[in-house]
């Protein structure tokens, strides 16, 4: 009775306010119209107690309330239907499935619209080694190897700068002393070199007076010698270039090169013409000078362009008698370098022996960059406390700036990126954060190091939150070197090329494997994110572009050809084999196993990197394929099908493997075949919803018509690395807005990194509950 | 962290710049290093845990017989010539890394679980380990301050640097065998010039003066961090007062570590160079962090070690002995004989490097004993058949005989189900730390010390 | 990932003195009748390996072995000469194998019970457990003595039948087995408790017809072995049938809300010195004990036999191996 009555009321002021509104929201799909029939009559044909088909049982969503209490399975559902995944191809779609979506979304709307948006909360973030590294580069202007020097990082949800993964261990703290005390030394400069002392490696093939005393070197083809070394000391060295044999009087001279790194240190013109008096093999010893940094190095000395040398058939390329090659590579040092360290002239601005006042200058200055923040009267105090203690063990000025300086890189205000809340227990104190801190956000997410003196100031004057001011910063910084950044560590772990050096793919099965091509497939992923980025390109084409970037080793292996020289640079692709991520080697390496490709692999990785949905993990003693006798006994293919017959694999199998078989094409190291083992190759699929392709370039087409759903996924993992957080329920209010404003905005890559800029979890946090 | 160099300075230079990398050292150094043993003193007990991953061939594990140890099976045949040192558990099992509720991730769970006999969150966002924190860094935290290192954590295998690691459970799972507290793992050092610097300290030659000056500003330092950590703490909530914890209870350990420095001054053992890297081989990989090992218990710097051989789940093939495909992936032989063939060889391969470790073990006297006799190398993995991924009967030998308290040369099977964990609460017995429970325990282990 | 809101069957513990009478052999194999799945750990007081190998004989004939192992008491009473084990264990067919395999050949094969539970109703959602015992109390004493074991019953058992006790004054040799234990489960026990009686149980006994009609026809039934061993030259027990606690407990916990089978009020049930069940009503107990209705006796009896009559499942090996 009280019920009924409720209701008339309810119907009275419908009509006394909404008028027609009323009659409208009749016509709205609601729950109960469009929801709940398409539940029980579709969905809970398998997602019911018994089935939970992929674990899930829908039943506990026939409750309107659910919308509160199971708000992440709601989203589940939204998305699978959004992406047509579900219902699955087999199961008849019912007509209701557009209405029902609209009601979902109202549902949810509704929800957001009664609850405050919740900007949600990063814990105190650690460095992780890579903005360690970039930090003390921009910072002092010393190159430290963190990587070498540092046990790893721990990561989640793809991504190493996690805030509640990255943990500081005893052994990490010994590191932090040890590394901010030698990091101090070096920029000052006072670190007491040790006498000289020689290290020299040879390579294997030729010879010639000069003897290694430390190993070899390793031959890249015929022009290059290779090592990797390690310099103890910052200092400048005489390198001994060892270059074995001649061309003969018409030899044309070449360019000597010496690389550290892949950076050019040193060039010479060098002669290749018999030298004057031959006793026995001729070689010539090249010495210069050259300054190397502290740290494990790759060295490489060669000819640059040397179309002779490399065309010099196997037999005489290292007969001294008709070709020049290089054979050995010597170092002596360290010796003093010939000017002290630029960085010591940027710390001491004025003279520190002059008295207190420049020492202050100078140690809040140090505090200031390096804490990314004003350094407060109290704190430069007690710095310069430690100034005093060390002069008072008798040493000068600078090793007291360097004593200060080691403090200051140890303090939690450098290694962390610490944020204030007024009220840290109150989960409801949603606050924006401070410009000083959206400085370092900003920073850290663009360019994984600190705040440059622009942005500072900027951020200590409050002018950074100011929008336009905002946006010139972030059109500034997308700009500067230091934005390639976001190439090597946001799309590094989102496109996983990193597990380039953890995949090992097997030397018998593929020959052409090595460290060089290796590093060119690195580079190809690398400058394409890159330029997608900066030339602020539609994210479309990392799905079609039709141009990629290449040197020669990495065409040739893709079967193209003039494209000469290690130099990287932007081809356009006329073959339909390649175009788009999903056909460059690195992403279809680090999708493979060492010895073969993997359909399941690649389809996972489809899904979860280019889709968003990641399918359920696999059960447990899952019947494998046999190694041996693919591509023999049974194609690839055939073993799959098998293998999906199996409904408890079919479920997920049926969405990963299609996905896998368009890039069957490519094998375990991304080179194009049309054939496995004795098998062609069957290349057709179909997505998740049902829509057919055969082979990659349709593939890319498929995916280009997912656009939304791309530009979802690759907003969830950016928005995860820029926050350095997981994504919780809450936030799908702001992925939502992003997703909608950017849009408008034709999926311009730029746009969607100023949209995670302007968004509510990125300027601002909350206290915790 | 400060130790003195014995060698020549130019000497020790030059060798760290890279020249030796193997460490050929120890007949040479014998001499030079001090017994961890006090005259007349009992030698301490030192523990150390092997991991290796992704499950053993049952098959070719466990002998058809227990009681005494007589011919091995073909996996542990490396450990014959020292079978009267080899004391191997079966049965015992861990229920925390079983499905239970939490769906697929055995690999996850029971790296993570293994040590801590705990519940692992399955989450990829965050860590946590249900419990308080591994058994190793339960024994460092009652015994670590009596030598310069609490604990040692080791490893051979770089990380997976990106992706997930195993069906939503957090990379640091697998990363890592100890854990400090619920959420603080306790990362391997894969590195050997980072363990040489460890053990031994990175500062080059310094005069005892000069060192010592060292040590006093350092403590200086350190004691303004941890004034202006404590300070920072109080404007942090809680979440962010547990890491800046974290890094104070960091420094402490550091400060002890530099007392103890100031005290004792171990010597670089005469003939051992500095390292220059991780060598590609894994067996040289292999035989430079053990040596290393050997050094720090036998010069007492720790007792209590950890080595996570390679992390759970990994690919990694082993071309050393011909294989090219992944570890992981072979498990998975869905029964295949060739399949499963490579995957007893790598167990093989694992166990003799193990055992020539062993062998280089058994040549050192300590005390009026063998350095092996106060020994408690725990070789072992967190799956037996990683086909199955299964937790029980997980594959355990204890190499050395735990100060006399343990009677070696045997194989003592247990009743099905015993908690791994009971197998901790009786290690941790022997090192001298008594907790009532430990993880999921039941009770100690009967039978370790008594045939 | 676990069915979000799916509410499963409740799996069952049973714990029992298998082998002292046919009473938790035939109610074992009516929890195994439920089907796979539902018995998740089995357990036996005695520390007779004979009464481990029965529990395996049954699961593998029902087709739901594998799984953990059973529960065998560490230093629990031995059962001296138990022909209803002993006699169908040793049974050989035509060509010399037993008819009933077990796999159980030494302690080892067993596990220690509160270990064996505590690790089963691990895999259990919260409060999704029914634990069964047809016993003295000693294993479930010693689960709730178990490092963390009070909180994990407390968190997955719903309930506790508990096949021991008697409300007409009587003594019940179950109880008296173990009186402290019995004393430690009925005052620690976290979640509510049944309690069937051995008046309940003379109220409705088991007939022998049964037995021997519905069950044998199933071919070589390890119960119905059981039982002719059990009865051995005993004259027929006749139309009186056996009293059988234990499968009354059974029944209870396999169909809890079946209208035919009448609870108690609610109140507290303690042990006296002397071993015997005492109730004391209070609306805010948690203990109840089960009061036969003599209007229901044929429903129960069918409902016996119902239950008895199933027959191995799909997957079942039946006595074959």
């Amino acid at each position: 009775m009280g019920h009924s009555f409720s209701l008339k009321a309810i119907l009275a002021t419908a009509l006394l306010f909404a008028g027609a509104g009323a009659i409208r929201s009749q016509e709205a799909p609601t729950y109960e119209s469009s929801v709940v029939p398409v539940l029980r009559q579709t969905c809970a044909q398998c997602h019911n107690e018994n089935l939970a088909s992929g674990g899930v049982n829908l039943k506990s969503l026939e409750r309107r309330d659910s919308f509160s209490s199971e708000r992440e399975q709601w989203e589940t559902v939204l998305r699978k239907l959004k992406t047509g995944e579900m219902p699955p191809p087999a199961v008849q779609k019912p007509a209701g499935l557009p209405s029902m979506v609209r009601a979902i979304e109202a549902e949810l709307d509704r929800l957001d619209r009664n609850t405050k948006p919740d900007p949600g909360r990063v814990t105190a973030r650690r460095l992780n080694r890579t903005e360690y590294r970039n930090t003390i580069r921009d910072l002092l202007g010393v190159e430290f190897q963190a990587t070498q020097e540092f046990p790893t990082d721990d990561s989640g949800e793809g991504f190493d700068n996690l805030a509640d993964v990255l943990t500081i261990s005893p052994l990490l703290a010994e590191k932090y002393l040890a590394a901010a005390e030698r990091i101090s030394a070096r920029a000052l400069g006072l670190i007491k070199l040790p006498k000289p002392i020689s290290a020299s490696f040879a390579a294997d093939v030729g010879g010639g007076q000069l003897a290694a005393t430390n190993g070899t070197a390793r031959r890249m083809g015929t022009s290059f010698i290779e090592r990797v070394h390690r310099i103890e000391y910052d200092g400048d060295y005489v390198i001994q270039a060892g270059l074995s044999g001649h061309r003969g009087p018409e030899g044309k001279p070449v360019t000597m090169g010496f690389w550290m790194d892949g950076t050019l240190l040193y060039s010479e013109e060098v002669a290749t013409t018999p030298p004057k008096s031959v006793y026995f093999s001729p070689y010539e010893v090249k010495e210069f000078k050259v300054f190397l940094s502290e740290g494990l190095h790759t060295f490489r000395l060669g000819f640059m362009n040397d179309e002779v040398g490399a065309s010099m058939p196997r037999a005489k390329a290292f007969d001294s008698a008709a070709n020049k090659y290089p054979h050995y590579i010597g170092f002596l040092g360290p010796e003093v370098p010939s000017a002290p360290p630029a960085s010591r002239s940027q710390i001491l601005i004025c003279d520190p022996a002059s008295g207190r006042a420049c020492v202050q200058r100078i140690v809040s200055n140090l505090a200031r960059r390096a804490w990314r923040r004003p350094a407060k009267p109290g704190e430069v105090a007690s710095l310069i406390k430690l100034v005093d203690r060390t002069q008072q063990e008798g040493m000068d000025a600078p090793h007291g700036i360097q004593t200060a300086l080691t403090a200051i890189l140890v303090s939690p205000d450098f290694l962390f990126r610490i944020e204030r809340d007024a009220e840290p227990r109150n989960a409801t104190a949603t606050h924006r954060i401070s410009d000083i801190e959206l400085a370092s956000r900003l920073s850290y997410f663009l360019w994984s190091s600190m705040p440059d003196d622009e942005l500072l100031s900027l951020a200590e004057t409050s002018r950074l939150s100011n929008a336009t001011v905002l946006d010139a910063q972030i059109t500034r910084m997308l700009a500067d070197p230091r934005a390639s950044a976001m190439a090597e560590n946001f799309a590094g772990q989102w496109l996983e090329t990193r597990n380039l050096d953890s995949v090992k793919p097997d030397p018998e099965r593929f020959p052409e494997w090595n460290t060089e091509l290796k590093e060119a497939m690195r580079t190809e992923t690398r400058m394409f994110f890159d330029s997608i980025l900066r030339e602020n390109r539609p994210i479309a084409e990392f799905l079609t572009a039709r141009y990629t970037f290449l040197n020669e080793s990495l065409a040739r292996f893709y079967g193209i050809d003039d494209v000469k020289g290690s130099e990287f640079r932007r081809v356009e692709l006329s073959k339909a084999e390649r175009g788009g991520l999903l056909s460059q080697a690195s992403v279809l390496t680090v999708s493979s196993y060492p010895t073969r490709t993997s359909v399941v692999l690649r389809g996972r990785y489809v899904l979860e990197n280019i889709l968003g949905s990641p399918p359920p993990p696999p059960p447990a003693n899952v019947p494998p394929l046999d190694e041996e006798t693919t591509g023999v006994a049974q194609s690839l293919r055939q073993q799959m099908e098998q293998h999906r017959a199996n409904p408890a694999c079919a479920a997920c199998h049926s969405k990963m493997d299609p996905l896998g078989f368009a890039l069957e094409n490519y094998d375990a190291i991304g080179k194009w075949r049309t054939m496995d083992g004795k098998f062609a190759i069957d290349t057709s699929g179909s997505l998740p919803d049902g829509t057919r392709f055969n082979g990659p370039a349709d593939l890319r087409q498929a995916l280009a018509t997912r656009l939304p759903q791309f530009a979802e996924a690759l907003t969830r993992k950016m928005l995860v690395y820029a926050l350095g957080r997981g994504l919780e329920s809450y936030d799908r209010r702001s992925v939502n807005s992003i997703l909608s404003n950017w849009e408008k905005k034709d999926y311009r890559f730029q746009a969607l990194v100023f949209e995670i800029a302007h968004s509510l979890p990125f300027q601002s946090r909350r206290g915790e509950p | 962290m400060i130790i003195t160099r014995k060698a020549l300075p130019r000497r020790t230079f030059l060798r760290g710049m890279g020249v030796a990398v193997g460490l050929p050292f120890m007949e040479a150094m014998l001499p030079a290093m001090p017994q961890a043993s006090r005259a007349g003193a009992k030698p301490p007990v030192r523990l150390m845990f092997l991991y290796v991953p992704n499950g053993i061939d049952m098959e070719n594990w466990n002998p058809s017989y227990s009681g005494p140890l007589t011919e091995l099976p073909r996996i542990l045949k490396p450990l014959e010539p020292f079978r009267n040192d080899v004391l191997m558990l079966s049965n015992l099992t861990h229920n925390w890394a079983r499905v239970l509720l939490d769906g697929p991730g055995d690999h996850g769970r029971c790296s993570a679980n293994y040590l801590t006999g705990a519940h692992v969150q399955k989450t990829d966002r965050s860590i946590h380990v249900d419990g308080t924190m591994s058994m190793d860094q339960l024994i460092a935290s009652r015994i670590g301050t009596e030598t310069r290192l609490a604990s040692l954590e080791l490893g051979m295998e770089d990380p997976r640097q990106s992706g997930n690691c195993d069906s939503g459970y957090s990379c640091a799972y697998t990363n890592n065998l100890a854990w400090k507290s619920p959420t603080q793992p306790m990362p391997p050092l894969l590195d050997p010039r980072l363990v040489f610097e460890r053990l031994f300290g990175a500062a080059g030659d310094l005069t005892p003066a000069e060192r010592e000056q060292q040590r006093r500003i350092r403590t200086s330092i350190l004691d303004y961090v941890r004034e202006s950590t404590n300070a920072l703490s109080r404007e942090l909530g809680s979440t962010d007062r547990r890491k800046l914890d974290e890094y104070l209870t960091a420094i402490r350990s550091i400060e002890t570590q530099l007392e103890k420095a100031a005290k004792d001054q171990t010597p670089v053992p005469e003939g051992m160079a500095k390292p220059a890297g991780s060598p590609a081989d894994f067996s040289d990989h292999f035989k430079l962090l053990t040596d290393m090992v050997t050094v720090a218990f036998q010069a007492d710097l720790t007792r209590v070690a950890t080595f996570l051989i390679t992390r759970e789940g990994t690919s990694r093939p082993y071309r050393e002995i011909g294989i090219s495909d992944g570890h992981h992936p072979l498990t998975h032989h869905g029964g295949k004989r060739d399949q499963l063939a490579k995957v007893t060889q790598i167990n093989e391969y694992h166990l003799s490097n193990f055992a020539s470790w062993v062998g280089r073990l058994s040549t050192i006297r300590e005390g009026s004993g063998r350095l092996l006799d106060n020994l408690m190398l725990v070789y072992g993995a967190g799956l037996s058949d990683g086909n199955r991924h299964l937790h029980d009967d997980l594959p355990t030998v204890i190499v050395g005989r735990g100060g006399g308290s343990l009677q070696t040369g045997r194989r003592v099977i247990f009743r099905r189900e015993t908690p791994f964990s009971n197998l901790h609460l009786s290690l941790m017995d022997r090192m001298g730390v008594q907790v009532e429970s430990f993880g999921d325990s039941s009770g100690r282990l009967s039978g370790l010390d008594t045939v | 990932m676990q069915a979000r809101g799916a509410t499963l069957a409740p799996g069952i513990l049973f714990d029992s003195d298998m082998g002292r009478n046919i009473d938790a052999a035939l109610a074992l194999s009516m929890l195994y009748g439920l089907g796979r799945g539902r018995v998740i750990g089995v357990a036996v007081n005695s520390s007779s390996l004979e009464a481990a190998s029965f529990c395996d004989v049954l699961a593998r004939f029902y087709g739901s072995g594998g799984g953990l192992p059973f529960g065998l008491a560490e230093d629990g009473p031995k059962l001296g000469d138990a022909a209803m084990l002993s006699v169908p264990l040793a049974l050989r067919d035509s060509a010399g194998q037993p008819v009933f395999r077990t796999t159980i050949r030494s302690a080892i094969d067993t596990a220690d019970p509160p270990v064996l539970f505590r690790n089963a109703l691990l895999t259990q959602q919260e409060k999704q457990a029914i634990a069964v015992l047809a016993g003295p109390a000693t294993n479930l004493a010693h689960l709730l003595a178990l490092n963390g074991g009070r909180d994990i019953v407390a968190a997955k058992v719903q309930l506790l039948v508990m096949a021991a006790g008697a409300f007409d004054g009587t003594q019940d040799p179950r109880i008296q087995a173990d009186t402290a234990s019995a004393r430690k489960v009925l005052a620690e026990w976290p979640s509510p408790i049944v309690v069937v009686g051995t008046e309940a149980a003379r109220a409705v006994p088991y007939s022998d017809q049964t037995i021997e009609s519905d069950l044998s026809t199933v071919p070589n039934h390890p119960v119905v072995a059981a039982y002719r061993a059990f009865r051995g030259d005993k004259q027929s027990a006749g139309t009186s049938g056996v009293p059988v606690q234990g499968v009354l407990a059974a029944l209870f916990a396999s169909n809890s809300n079946a209208e035919y089978l009448k609870l108690s009020r609610p109140g507290q049930i303690e042990v006296t010195g002397d071993g015997r069940t005492t109730f004391k009503e209070s609306p805010a107990g948690t203990h109840r004990y089960l009061v036969i209705d003599p209007a229901e006796k044929e429903r129960i009896s069918d409902a016996f036999i119902k239950m008895s009559a199933v027959r191995p499942a799909a997957g079942g090996r039946g006595a074959r191996n």
